[in-house]
């Protein structure tokens, strides 16, 4: 602050420094000044612009330097839509201080942004036509102006003023009262905005954001009602009062609420549904996993019952083949004693024969082994009846009756002319073995075959003995009767001894027959003949000199070939009849 | 009750971007200090007469 007489500053005292005159009066100036714009920025926080702008105008009045004053004045005129009064309000205020001056900011924004600059100047222009428009009548044009001027700038308070005259012109009150009450946000002390809105309370009977009512008594009373009436162009509006907008607080708080009830309504209707899907789902997958899983196992018994099955099929077959193998070997045994037969070594024919065994064979082996067993018969019956007795001289009665029960076995028809001593000394071989079973059911057998030797046998029927008594060649003992008796009226050559040619019996006794030549009686038994020289031999392998090389008139057919009808005797020596 | 047209007649023409340089040179910046000015001018000049 300068002195107004000299131009010096001023300082704190109340006398200039350079002139010495009284300067009170120009401080107290400057503190009215600034007074007042303390007055004007507290109405422009509040957005009080109207009252701001009187007071900032009185503030310059006094004091034109009043920078401060002048910037925030222009701020106000610029927040009202006065776009180039604020705009001469900064120039003014930047020519009087050039430095650090607010107003260089201002107009710099403004500079840097031209197109939002020129948007505000048409809108003014648009503005000023609708003026025009109104005056002339033209309402219309001038509602559509002003519609586009309010788009555009939206903080222009004189458009939306008297956008709301033409509305209230047209008693479209509720439009009036939207449009003043965006007016009143951005200057909520406009006298012009304040009148109207007044006006269209009294019209409508409806209060304003600020709460005024003037009522009269008769509308106070129909304001208690629920309902609203009034008339807005040819229409009645009939609306509720109680109506109230919201606060922000209550808009939040009923945001809120919603968003609990919502998330309490998904909880309890949707999440409850989803779950029991989710475990429907789960069930279902169970149940067809143990679907499955009955079905693979049924699959996997299947094919163990197949395993099992094949093994056992393998298990039969190999059976088979092991049972192939020994009739394999039991006919590869008759063959070889056919073979033997054929060759005409009846003695290992006899022995080889022994080996095999009845029940391996059928059909046609069976066939052949029958033939043979007749063909050989003799011979293997008399090798087994002379190891028999054999052992039964010895005293190996189980041996005997073994070797015996094979004799008697092949020969079952009986024909054999030792068959008497065969069967008589089982029965005492089984007797003496302790086996009395077997002994009185073969004494059973030689009474039934040999009736009138009945006698011999009959009083060891039922009989108990000591198993191994007696029974030792040459002593006498139970049963044994000797080898001499036994239903053949002469003694049966068990054996000869080849280089004396004398004959034992069984027993091992000497037969004494008068001949100590190698052949035999004429009841020695011809076991082979030779079928080259017709010689006849017994079982031994004795010559046997019943003065006949041929192959016997006298021989028994044993087997005839049932293609050439030719008959063999039981050594396949051809018998011609 | 608002009269349409006498309320019309107080709404005035805007000043576009144009006006603004006639509006800075019209502009009385005169404030009290310089009326205190002036007062104490012509005292000296009423007391040099």
């Amino acid at each position: 602050m300068k002195c107004i007489y000299c131009g010096t500053v001023l300082t704190a005292k109340d006398y200039c420094p350079g002139c010495g005159q009284d300067v009170t009066l120009q401080k107290r100036i400057v503190r009215i000044s600034n007074l007042l714009y303390n007055r004007g920025l507290e109405k422009a926080q509040v957005r009080d612009l109207s009252g701001a702008v009187s007071c900032l105008n009185r503030s310059l009045k006094f004091n034109k330097e009043n920078i401060d004053a002048r910037n925030l004045l222009g701020l106000c005129y610029f927040e009202t839509g006065e776009v180039v009064s604020a705009l001469v309000e900064w120039v003014i205020s930047k020519n009087l201080k050039p430095q650090d001056n607010l107003a260089n900011d201002y107009l710099q924004v403004l500079q840097n942004n031209r197109n939002r600059l020129d948007q505000i100047n048409s809108t003014i222009h648009k503005y000023n036509q609708s003026i025009d428009y109104c005056r002339q009548g033209h309402e219309d044009m001038a509602l559509m102006q002003l519609r586009k001027v309010i788009s555009r700038n939206p903080k222009l308070v004189k458009a939306y003023q008297l956008l709301a005259l033409l509305y209230m012109h047209r008693q479209e009150w509720e439009k009036a009262r939207r449009l003043l009450k965006k007016a009143s946000a951005i200057d909520n002390t406009n006298t012009t905005t304040l009148r109207f809105l007044t006006e269209i309370e009294e019209e409508t009977g409806r209060t304003s954001l600020f709460g005024r009512s003037r009522r009269k008594k008769e509308e106070s009373e129909s304001a208690k009602e629920k309902a609203l009436r009034y008339v807005s162009g040819n229409q009645t509006i009939i609306a509720p009062t109680t109506f109230r907008d919201s606060s922000t607080i209550a808009t939040f708080i009923n945001i809120m609420l919603g968003i609990l009830l919502g998330a309490a309504i998904v909880w309890f209707l949707t999440v409850p549904a989803v779950r029991q899907n989710a475990n429907d789902r789960a069930n279902r997958s169970v149940t067809d996993a143990n679907t499955s899983l009955a079905t693979i196992t049924a699959t996997v018994q299947d094919l163990q019952d197949q395993v099992d099955s094949a093994h056992e099929e393998t298990a039969k077959a190999k059976q088979e083949k092991e049972d192939a193998n020994s009739r394999v070997e039991g006919y590869k045994g008759l063959l070889q004693v056919a073979d033997l037969y054929v060759k005409g070594d009846q003695t290992k024919t006899v022995e080889a024969l022994g080996k095999l065994n009845e029940s391996d064979y059928d059909g046609e082996g069976k066939q052949l082994f029958d033939d043979l067993t007749l063909m050989v018969g003799d011979a293997l019956f008399s090798q087994y009846y002379n190891a028999g007795t054999t052992a039964y001289v010895a005293g190996n009665y189980k041996e005997a009756a073994s070797q015996l029960q094979k004799a008697v076995d092949s020969d079952p028809t009986g024909s054999n002319s030792m068959y008497y001593d065969a069967l008589y000394y089982l029965g005492f071989a089984y007797f003496n073995a302790g086996d009395s079973g077997k002994a009185d059911d073969t004494f059973n057998a030689f009474i039934q075959r040999y009736p009138d030797s009945a006698s011999v046998v009959q009083g060891y029927i039922g009989a108990k003995t000591t198993q191994g008594s007696g029974a030792s060649a040459g002593t006498s003992s139970q049963g044994e009767a000797s080898m001499n008796q036994g239903g053949s009226s002469s003694a049966e050559v068990a054996w000869t001894d080849p280089t004396t040619g004398q004959h034992y019996d069984a027993y091992g006794n000497p037969i004494n027959d008068g001949s100590g030549s190698s052949s035999s009686s004429s009841s020695s038994q011809v076991a082979w003949t030779d079928p080259a020289t017709g010689q006849h031999y017994d079982a031994y392998g004795n010559p046997i000199n019943d003065g006949s090389g041929s192959s016997g008139s006298s021989a028994q057919i044993a087997w005839t070939d049932p293609t050439t009808g030719q008959g063999y005797d039981m050594y396949g020596n051809p018998v011609y009849q | 009750m608002i009269n349409y047209e006498e309320e019309l007649k107080k709404f005035h023409p805007s000043m576009d971007v144009n006006e603004a340089e006639d509006a800075i040179y019209s502009r009385d910046l005169t404030d009290v200090t310089d009326i205190l000015r002036e007062m104490i001018r012509d005292d000296k000049e009423n007391r040099k007469k």
